[in-house]
């Protein structure tokens, strides 16, 4: 009946440690609070998720002069599983509301042109947003100016 | 050998020849029914012979016996033995006083041992038990966020997004009520760990369990010795 007062001390100093080591495990969710940042969420609070890469000033097949906005979508503000071309709500200077198309690259980037009637050398603004069939609507709204 | 002791060495097998005991028409057998409840008794029937058994047989004739058991007095009692016939020998044993204290001092040791050993180890254990259900559930439930924010970060579809961040924040509610309660419980066993350890050291200091010795009166005079050339029972006088 007489258990040994070291072995007792061990077992117990042990049975506090355990829980204590396997608890020590049980912090805060890393990235709970980082749930903001995939562009196909509707409380999306990142920054602007594309990039106008290059403007220039095109001639197009028409004849008509157009000022060429490079929009480009890096990999990294996009999700891990991307389709293979996403819509994205398009609005911009002397540009109606449209819905583009955008093509992934094979560097996992979306990538495309979108001209805009030529004014004048200035600034050329544009409103890009991502385009949910389901609703009809765009979310993400991000508006971006470049010079030419 | 101590001079006023007499050795009787008699072989068995040759005790058996010598006394020679006609094994028919003499005979009798006897039961004894000793009323003891730890089941154990011994028998010195005149002086000379040893029963650990209820039943034996023997010369008929009228025989004096002592009966022994652990923690009852002394028995002595007189039986015959009828040729042919059995005879039963009920035999009513009366508890010995020291065993009776020593039986009530060992229950008040015993109960002192559960009130500060036992049921501040059950307290204990089932406290870490509790913490163990609060640690594994909280486990459970952060596996499920990790998944879902992984989830969320691979989904490019909208209303899936909003599920998982449903999910998420659900699930993480669940997992830091868990592992408050984890913590808080963890606190609990650790403080009746401390107080189980400091219970038991009282008690080990404050009591000693109660020692009664359960040796028979009977046990320096008889012995069996067996040698090469056969066995022989010694009786000490």
């Amino acid at each position: 009946m007489q258990l040994s007062t070291k072995t007792l001390k061990i077992s117990l100093i042990l049975f506090v440690l355990l829980p204590l080591f396997l608890g020590s495990c049980l912090k805060k969710v890393d990235g709970v609070d980082e749930i903001d940042t995939n562009i196909f969420d509707r409380e999306y609070a990142g920054d602007i998720w594309y990039v106008i890469k290059d403007v220039e000033q095109v001639t197009n097949e028409l004849g008509q002069i157009k000022a060429r906005l490079n929009i480009w979508i890096p990999k990294e503000n996009l999700p891990g599983l991307v389709p293979s071309n996403i819509k994205i709500h398009t609005q911009g200077d002397g540009l109606d509301v449209t819905v583009l198309d955008f093509p992934l690259t094979p560097g996992g980037d979306y990538e495309r042109f979108i001209d805009l009637p030529y004014t004048g050398p200035g600034n050329y603004c544009i409103t890009l947003g991502v385009y949910i069939e389901e609703d009809n609507a765009a979310i993400n709204l991000f508006d971006e100016c470049v010079t030419l | 050998m101590k001079a006023f002791k007499l050795l009787i060495l008699s072989s068995l097998l040759t005790l058996a020849g010598q006394v020679g005991y006609s094994q028919g028409d003499n005979m009798g057998t006897v039961r004894f029914f000793v009323n003891v409840d730890n089941g154990y008794f011994e028998i010195e029937i005149n002086d000379t012979m040893l029963l650990r058994r209820y039943k034996d047989t023997l010369p008929a004739g009228n025989y004096k016996a002592k009966v022994w058991s652990p923690g009852y007095v002394l028995n002595r009692i007189e039986f015959t033995v009828v040729a042919g016939q059995t005879t039963e020998k009920h035999v009513n044993m009366v508890k010995n006083n020291n065993y009776m204290e020593y039986e009530n001092d060992y229950k008040a040791y015993r109960m002192q041992f559960h009130k500060q050993f036992t049921a501040p180890l059950s307290l204990t254990l089932a406290s870490a038990i509790t913490s163990g259900v609060f640690m594994v559930n909280a486990y459970n439930s952060k596996k499920r966020v990790t998944a879902d924010v992984e989830l969320y970060h691979l989904s490019s579809v909208t209303s899936e997004i909003g599920d998982i961040k449903l999910r998420i924040s659900e699930n993480n509610r669940k997992y830091n009520r868990q592992r408050t309660a984890f913590y808080i419980n963890t606190g609990f066993t650790c403080l009746f760990l401390g107080g189980t350890i400091w219970s038991y050291m009282n008690f080990n200091k404050n009591y000693t369990e109660p020692d009664y010795s359960k040796d028979s009166p009977f046990k320096d005079k008889f012995s069996l010795n067996l040698t090469p050339y056969g066995c022989s029972l010694a009786l000490k006088l």
